[in-house]
């Protein structure tokens, strides 16, 4: 999943629906912004890395599961996507962790 | 329909073994703003807010017919999404219309052969911006529609006062307001029939009740909602989602 999605809200601060980037840390919800006024929604940084970080630990330990299925499933897709999923999981970290120390 | 129609039509319904179907609006009536996307669509707490609606339905076990109405342009989205999070799950994705009632009449005639011939007994309509609806409402508006014919889930507006034309509060007595929620369930065969009925009239209704309330002259039940079954509308709605969504112990 992307870490930053754009879709129509409606805003509290302005009226009418605007769109709003939606920034997430992993699968936790970061922050919104209104693209029309600036509003801005953020959960607290502390809180987030915390829950961040037991997030990532129940990924961690689903991942073979998680990934067996798909082997199961999709073999032909599972082994032409690993490469390329591999290539990118460190920017995808990295973009996590920005969000995490606020520097996005 | 006539009551001699719909006893044929249960008849006939219990004779085939039906089930029943949700149908999921997650077309929308917006315009896409650049690269926007519609809402339903957002992930939250690991999955798209489209999956938990669905999840409501699936959980459900006398709902045996999914479907999933989407804008043209989201079709392929929605259709990854399903493969990935729903796996294994049988839903149809129908494109839907211009409004939500052209939406739901073109998921409806998707259904209407199985409909027709008995196999769908009730159909449930839900917004897909609502993902969390209890299975508590589903089973109650669920069990209502089979006894009655319709089912909407709805909350007093207990909050509520009365203001006169000058601004001023009112003494008037207000009661028997209710804000309405989803899902919404009816007997399939008077929702198919209202819905051709609106189809011909060119009438558009605000909400499937009010369509049938029109054509069948069916009065719809209301059973009690869920302060939780809140539809994702501000950007807060996202927080309060995801926060009842991984609290544990939390079940659809």
């Amino acid at each position: 999943m992307d870490h930053v999605h754009t879709a129509l809200l409606a805003c509290h601060e302005c009226s009418g629906e605007h769109l709003h980037e939606v920034t997430y840390a992993g699968r936790l919800l970061a922050s919104t912004v209104c693209s029309n006024c600036g509003h801005t929604l953020a959960k607290d940084l502390p809180g987030l890395r915390r829950a961040y970080l037991a997030d990532v630990e129940h990924r961690v330990r689903t991942k073979p599961r998680r990934m067996l299925r798909r082997v199961i499933r999709h073999p032909v897709a599972f082994a032409l996507d690993l490469p390329g999923a591999l290539l990118v999981k460190p920017a995808k970290m990295e973009a996590e962790l920005r969000v995490l120390y606020g520097r996005r | 329909m006539t009551a001699p129609e719909r006893r044929y039509h249960d008849r006939v319904a219990r004779q085939a073994g039906a089930t029943h179907a949700g149908i999921v609006l997650a077309a929308g009536s917006g315009t896409r703003v650049g690269n926007s996307r519609n809402k339903v669509y957002l992930p939250l707490a690991g999955r798209r807010i489209v999956t938990w609606s669905l999840e409501l339905f699936r959980r459900i076990p006398e709902i045996g017919r999914l479907v999933l109405v989407v804008r043209g342009e989201d079709r392929e989205l929605a259709t990854e999404i399903l493969e990935r999070e729903l796996p294994g799950v049988q839903v149809d994705v129908v494109t839907g219309g211009e409004t939500r009632h052209e939406s739901e009449y073109r998921a409806l005639f998707h259904l209407a052969d199985e409909i027709r011939g008995g196999a769908i007994d009730v159909v449930l309509v839900h917004d897909a911006a609502r993902p969390l609806a209890p299975a508590r409402v589903v089973r109650e508006v669920l069990a209502t529609a089979v006894r009655t014919g319709s089912a909407i889930p709805a909350l007093p507006l207990d909050d509520v006062v009365g203001v006169d034309e000058a601004g001023r509060l009112s003494s008037e007595e207000r009661t028997g307001m209710v804000r309405v929620q989803t899902p919404q369930a009816f007997r399939s065969g008077p929702l198919l029939a209202a819905y051709q009925a609106a189809a011909e009239d060119g009438f558009t209704g605000t909400d499937t009740a009010s369509c049938v309330e029109r054509y069948e002259g069916v009065a719809v039940q209301v059973v009690s909602g869920d302060p939780r079954n809140i539809k994702v509308t501000y950007p807060d709605d996202l927080f309060t989602a995801e926060l009842i969504l991984t609290t544990p112990g939390y079940e659809l």
